[in-house]
């Protein structure tokens, strides 16, 4: 039964990943906001603001589009809207909408809109390469000493895979479910990592005891 | 007897209420800090948070190709015209004006990754452990999102540069040594009776060896100048030439005169020098800033050297750039949107702990009230640890609890299942064994990352390195007291 129940878990598994890859090849992956291409305005309100205010003020004139809002300087009073695409229009429109909330007289003509580049992937993960193969290793090096019982070479290829393979799924739902590419990304990688070591150990741990067992 | 019997337990029971008033004591500390009275406000004495730059803020810095704009007054037939002239001359005499961007034919899709190549080696060199970097390919314009602390002026001006070193006659200007003859740029230290100098050493290569002796040989110091300080700083402070007052062969003519170097970065005279011996080692040594006995001076002077070296070893930068923008801008992830994660985290925690009360009663409100305690110390360790939050961070200490939590599950479960065959402490110490054999890989794994050069990995090891230790020690003397002494008590 358990058997029967890991492998249609597998397959499924099996299915999602070829699934994410299709669809990480065809569209690839969304990315956060702040690591896409995009457009920023920034206005010196001079007085202190509710982020939420700007945010619907940008929601009303930048059109259906996700943004991020900031304060800028230690003095917080001043804003940086970020958001996919400005057009000279929607920043004339918004800064008229913040100099009437906010009884100002900015100037929407001076108000540069900044194109911001996107962060090449390679670089998200860049420094992230090398700390995993370390960690992963000594990781392996530790779990062939520890269950060395259990066949060294078997046990070492079990884990890399299944390592791997979690990750693999991770990326593919991320990919699917198009959940955007960025600050939560490399914290979801670790959580998996650690769970998926925590899952090898706990079944090598499970079949140490039964090996004990048989040979006592 | 009785009598004797119920002593105990109310001894017991006093002891378990002690335990659990030192536990609320710890939660009120870790979840809500100790406020005293400052100058007519209250102030939490409780050290807080540091955080990185995904929650606290960061400085974002772009960088822009500079516009070198070179004229060029042509005569009618096409000859180039070296006399400086008004446009109204130029007019006069009917010569034809062209401006052209030097600067625009390097910004190529190749200098632009070669430049950020540089750039990130440069950080790297400099300890910077976080950062964000972005490029645009068309225009050249580079974007970094840095961590906002008492270097980030310092890292800036550095990253901006283009690091081009020049070795030139002080009068003809002729170059005599560039960047291609560098090898390595080292720091170094003496120490003597007015302190502790540090100063920076340029190893030359094969080819920049040879040259470099004869650039010494011919910009020897001459007698009449041997007891003068022929070094003349410019640009930076107190920087000079180590070889300067050694005892040195004279010249026989004493009324040469005396030729001297000027070292440039970009362009900028940073020092002029004569060497008083030839130096064949191929090393050239210059102090920087003064003497001291202070840690603080030395470590600055050393990162000042460590700055200039990574921006002369790996060579200019292909393109010239310019600052085009450089602010401070707070975290999108405000103090309300914290909020909003901590009660759900606050949501989350309360049903699990509901669970176990459910299932195990007494022993579970117990393992509850002394779950909540662990995860107070554990914030208030964080804050007087080297411990730098970041999102990561905050996902360690989720999975820390989530570790702690799965213990406690697993410690009331054995105690439930087994308390008839065992007594609790022994089914406690086998949990335990067995608990911390099945997570040692994250262990080995928040060890590795604590030594990683990059913030946010560094942090969220940090933060399962002291977590899962403090919940080791933290759980040995408060939940395992309390469990036995309730088991006993029944």
């Amino acid at each position: 039964m358990d058997k029967s129940k890991n492998k249609v878990i597998i397959l499924i598994s099996i299915v999602v990943i070829i699934a994410g890859i299709v669809m990480a090849v065809v569209k690839g992956f969304n990315f956060d906001l702040k690591y896409q291409d995009t457009k920023r305005i920034e206005l010196n309100i001079g007085k202190q603001f509710e982020r939420n205010d700007i945010k619907a003020i940008a929601k009303e004139t930048l059109g259906d589009q996700p943004v991020v809002i900031q304060k800028i300087e230690i003095y917080e009073d001043a804003v940086s809207v970020l958001a996919k695409d400005i057009s000279e229009e929607q920043r004339t429109n918004f800064v008229t909408k913040v100099n009437e909330k906010y009884g100002l007289e900015l100037n929407a003509e001076q108000t540069e809109i900044i194109t911001v580049p996107h962060t090449h992937l390679r670089d998200l993960i860049n420094p992230y390469i090398i700390p995993f193969i370390i960690a992963t290793v000594i990781i392996l090096v530790y779990i062939a000493a520890r269950y060395h019982k259990l066949k060294i070479l078997k046990t070492i290829a079990k884990t890399a895979f299944i390592v791997i393979f979690a990750q693999l799924l991770l990326f593919s739902i991320i990919s699917i479910t198009r959940i955007p590419v960025g600050r939560l990304t490399i914290p979801m990688v670790l959580t998996v990592y650690m769970l998926s070591l925590v899952y090898c150990t706990n079944k090598y741990e499970k079949e140490l005891k039964e090996h004990i067992d048989i040979n006592t | 007897m009785e009598e004797k019997q119920k002593t105990k337990r109310n001894g017991k029971g006093l002891k378990i209420l002690t335990i659990i008033l030192v536990v609320v004591l710890i939660t009120m500390i870790g979840f809500f800090g100790i406020y005293t009275q400052k100058q007519n406000r209250m102030e939490d004495v409780v050290k807080g948070y540091s955080l990185a730059m995904d929650l606290g803020g960061s400085r974002i810095v772009s960088i822009k190709p500079e516009e070198v704009t070179k004229t060029t007054i042509k005569d009618s037939e096409g000859n180039v015209i070296e006399e400086e002239l008004t446009d109204e001359e130029i007019n006069e005499k009917g010569y034809t004006k062209e401006e052209k961007d030097e600067n625009a034919e390097k910004v190529t899709k190749e200098n632009i990754e070669k430049t950020k190549q540089y750039i990130l080696k440069r950080l790297k060199r400099i300890g910077v452990q976080n950062y964000i970097i972005k490029t645009d390919d068309q225009t050249g314009e580079i974007t970094l999102e840095l961590e906002e602390n008492d270097d980030t002026d310092e890292i800036v001006s550095n990253v901006g540069t283009t690091g081009k070193f020049e070795i030139v006659d002080s009068e003809s200007q002729e170059v005599l040594m560039t960047n291609d003859d560098i090898k390595s740029v080292d720091v170094m230290y003496s120490t003597l009776t007015n302190g502790t100098s540090v100063y920076m050493v340029i190893n030359f290569n094969n080819d920049g060896k040879q040259k470099f002796q004869d650039v010494t040989e011919k910009y020897k110091t001459v007698e009449n100048k041997t007891d003068e300080n022929t070094t003349t700083e410019e640009g930076t402070e107190n920087e000079t030439a180590e070889n300067e007052t050694t005892d040195n062969e004279l010249s026989d003519d004493t009324k040469e005169e005396q030729k001297q170097i000027a070292l440039k970065i970009d362009g900028q005279d940073m020092m002029t020098t004569s060497f008083d011996e030839v130096i064949t080692t191929g090393k050239l040594s210059l102090s920087i800033g003064q003497p001291s006995t202070k840690s603080e001076v030395v470590n600055s002077n050393a990162k000042r050297v460590q700055r200039m070296a990574a921006m002369l070893e790996d060579g200019p930068l292909p393109i010239d750039y310019e600052v085009n923008g450089n602010e401070y801008v707070l975290s999108d992830i405000e103090t309300s949107d914290m909020q909003k994660i901590i009660l759900g985290f606050i949501i989350v925690s309360a049903i699990l702990l509901l669970i176990l009360i459910f299932k195990y009663k007494l022993n579970g409100l117990l393992s509850s009230i002394s779950f909540i305690g662990g995860a107070a110390l554990l914030l208030i360790l964080l804050r007087y640890t080297n411990v730098i939050l970041s999102i990561e961070g905050l996902f360690g200490i989720a999975i820390v609890l989530f570790i702690n939590y799965l213990l406690i599950t697993s410690i009331l479960k054995n105690i439930k299942e087994k308390e008839n065959e065992q007594t609790v402490l022994k089914i406690i110490k086998k949990t335990y064994g067995s608990f911390f054999l099945k997570v040692l890989p994250i262990y080995i794994m928040a060890v590795v990352f604590c030594f990683i050069d990059w913030l946010p990995i560094a942090n969220f090891g940090m933060v399962i390195f002291w977590g899962l230790l403090l919940m080791a020690l933290y759980n040995f003397i408060i939940t395992v007291p309390m469990l036995k002494l309730r088991e006993e008590d029944k």
